[in-house]
């Protein structure tokens, strides 16, 4: 068998092809038995509901893949068939079994929970802060998904009425965080493959996966030419470094400019700024996102 | 120096801070004893390497104007336990900046982006940190001496890869 | 005899809801629905730079993040007084078109069909322990085919809305004036490649599939109609060329 860290040429090199040989590893060794396909569990708290749809978008591996071969998914608001208390009823079996956590979306913590209802269960309003507070507890890992999870992200963007938080600051335990607005498909089926076959993968001071969170846009990005020669672009649209006009690349940590999305066929500076949605802080740090006042002389 | 000789120190610089984030990588992904302290090592020398070049230009530019500046290169995070060998070395003579010229260098209009911290202006128009003349949500043309305290205590190493351009008075 | 039924959390949405409905003889006399999620985004926007707005709105609605950049966008405009071109139009409005078929193929096969397709157990995911399954086995299983298969086609949606947006959800092609970079040849002819395939798609396998559960279901068009009441802004309508391709204002 490969291993995917210490593969030699003709092996293919690539993000995708690491993340492919992770994936592929797993499943060889749930089919031998020597693993058991651990639950899933996926909770959509206070945000958009868009990391689960950035699941859906990874090409390889990709969502039937991951709900075939490598987890059996017990739990996800947007793609269970059962609904109401038998869902609700799902979600509390688990916490007697062993199960893998992942959280999208930020703890709205007003109000006791209030502002965000995720179920109900006996007869009462399950918030997102009880879920998040009674399956983080019990969860034999927990991967924080996006970046309203990781530290509340847009969700909790000034005033932040709903008064929301990551999910750190109410579970108190280790947890893998993987910012991103959303988070890009392969950094979590990458990682949930590695928690699979080899434990926590290697984190960094932030608790970020180093496999996808080690280096800075701005030093892998295909315009740093330009910066580097002090040539920068007044608009959107030209070639050069959107650096003037607010581009959070050189402060943003992640493999956006070597991975690209969606099938790896365009990244965000391939059409406008970086807006810094895999930096901690986001969007209230980052911003503002466009600026031409920079360039006019 | 003439311009040639700068250009080449300038280049020099940029050479050892990507060294240097080479370097670093290289901390992180090994786990053997004996390479990881080959690689502090080598760290070590390039740091010394790097506040030779640093004084030699910082003493050009005490006689020369001041020149605008070419983009920062990246700044690399040290290890842990050279926060507090790197002495300010800021040059005595810069021109003084009053808070009005302060407020009016944003970064915007074609002006300038300056930030002042512990009473040294300095100039982040094309620091790397600093797009759209911002970092971290906080605007060029301000003391920041405080937030620099909460955000960057012990990371004073900061400070000598930006350029001062004057004392606030 | 009066009966209350809640259904909460009504799944298979992009978000959070609760219905709560009242019963009386097996008839509805009261129904009531909760949006049960509040963060506040229109509080969020005051004091920001207004081109945020773009880009920090899409975080409302993973699913639909494109419209509401595109109506950022249209805001700024109406704003800042900006003429947009025809083809600034054109080509924010073909970005926006990628989102619609993401969107409808999502919200037909994975919010949808479950309800009426019984999904193999390879996944607790798909188990429910009641609902109303009528689809002879076969068509059953086709159905459950082209679930896995739309997957696939969603994902191409959004890719073809990737090559000019930059990343989906939450694109950063969408601007005022229309789009943020120009689209090259080699762009174009990518999304137009992708576009054939999701076409054949929905013309061969998910219109004649939702015909095809319309006609095990049809005492379902009766029941549970509302006032008729209907507002429209517009989509894709009153191009100088082409006319409007989807729908007018104020139908």
């Amino acid at each position: 068998m490969i291993d995917p860290h210490h593969v030699l040429p003709p092996e293919d090199m690539s993000n995708e092809a690491i993340v492919r040989r992770l994936t592929e590893q797993a499943n060889v060794r749930i089919q031998n038995g020597q693993l058991k396909k651990k639950k899933l569990v996926w909770l959509e708290l206070t945000g958009c509901s868009g990391n689960i749809i950035s699941l859906m978008n990874g090409f390889n591996p990709n969502l039937e893949y991951m709900l075939t071969l490598m987890v059996d998914l017990v739990y996800s608001n947007s793609l269970m068939a059962a609904e109401g208390e038998e869902a609700i009823e799902r979600l509390m079996s688990v916490l007697d079994e062993e199960f893998i956590l992942a959280v999208e979306g930020a703890v709205a913590t007003k109000n006791n929970g209030l502002y965000n209802v995720i179920g109900r269960w006996r007869g009462k309003p399950f918030t997102a802060l009880q879920a998040a507070k009674m399956l983080g507890e019990k969860a034999s890992h927990v991967i924080a998904v996006g970046a309203c999870a990781v530290d509340g992200g847009p969700s909790a963007a000034k005033p932040n009425l709903a008064e929301c938080v990551g999910l750190s600051d109410i579970v108190k335990r280790p947890m893998i965080k993987l910012p991103g607005c959303p988070c890009h498909p392969d950094w979590f089926l990458g990682t949930l493959a590695h928690l699979l076959m080899n434990g926590v993968p290697e984190l960094d001071n932030m608790d970020r996966p180093l496999l996808f969170y080690s280096t800075l846009i701005h030093d892998r990005c295909p315009r740093r030419p330009f910066f580097d020669k002090g040539i920068f672009a007044k608009t959107l649209g030209e070639p050069t470094c959107l650096f003037k006009l607010g581009c959070r690349g050189p402060v943003t940590r992640v493999d956006c400019p070597t991975r690209k999305w969606d099938g790896y066929v365009n990244w965000p500076i391939g059409a406008s700024t970086c807006i810094g949605c895999s930096q901690f802080g986001f969007p209230d740090k980052m911003g503002p996102f466009i600026s031409y006042d920079i360039t006019r002389e | 120096m003439n311009e040639n000789e700068l250009e080449l120190v300038r280049r020099q610089i940029q050479l050892t801070f990507d060294e240097i984030q080479y370097l670093i990588r290289m901390l992180y992904s090994t786990k053997d004893y004996h390479t990881k302290n080959l690689t502090l090592n080598q760290l070590w020398n390039k740091v010394s390497l790097l506040h030779f070049l640093t004084n030699m230009l910082d003493q050009q530019q005490i006689s020369s104007t001041v020149t605008p500046t070419l983009p920062q290169p990246s700044q690399p995070a040290p290890p842990s336990h050279m926060n507090q060998t790197t002495p300010q070395t800021v040059p005595q003579n810069l021109p003084t900046i009053t808070r009005e010229q302060l407020a009016n260098a944003t970064g915007r209009n074609g002006n300038p982006a300056y930030v002042a911290v512990g009473g040294i202006v300095y100039d982040v128009t094309n620091n790397k940190a600093w797009s759209a003349a911002s970092h971290f949500g906080l605007p060029a043309g301000k003391d920041l001496t405080a937030e620099f305290a909460s955000c960057h205590a012990g990371q004073q190493w900061i400070l000598s890869t930006l350029k001062p351009v004057g004392r606030l008075v | 005899m009066k009966k209350r039924v809640v259904i909460n959390p009504l799944t298979r949405i992009s978000g959070f809801m609760e219905i709560d409905v009242m019963l009386e003889q097996n008839k509805i006399i009261e129904v009531k629905t909760t949006g049960s999620i509040f963060r506040g985004f229109e509080q969020m926007m005051v004091g920001r730079s207004p081109f945020d707005a773009i880009y920090l709105t899409q975080r409302i609605c993973g699913i639909c993040s494109t419209a509401h950049s595109v109506a950022s966008s249209l805001a700024l405009e109406d704003a800042l007084g900006v003429q947009v071109t025809a083809l600034g139009r054109y080509l924010r409005d073909a970005l926006h078109c990628c989102e619609f078929l993401q969107n409808h193929i999502r919200h037909t096969y994975q919010y949808t069909i479950p309800d009426y397709v019984k999904l193999p157990d390879v996944s607790s995911i798909f188990k429910v322990d009641h609902g109303d399954f009528r689809l002879p086995q076969k068509v059953n299983e086709q159905l459950a085919n082209h679930y896995f298969e739309s997957l696939r086609m969603s994902r191409l949606a959004h890719q073809m809305l990737a090559v000019i947006g930059g990343k989906a959800p939450h694109n950063h092609g969408v601007f005022v004036g229309g789009i943020s970079t120009p689209p090259n040849a080699d762009q174009i002819v990518r999304m137009k490649s992708i576009l054939q395939t999701i076409t054949a798609f929905i013309e061969e396998k998910m219109v004649p599939d939702v015909y095809l559960i319309a006609k095990y279901y049809d005492d379902y068009f009766h029941m549970g109609k509302g006032p008729g009441n209907l507002m429209s802004y517009g989509a894709f309508d009153r191009y100088k060329d082409l006319g409007t391709l989807y729908v007018d204002p104020l139908v």
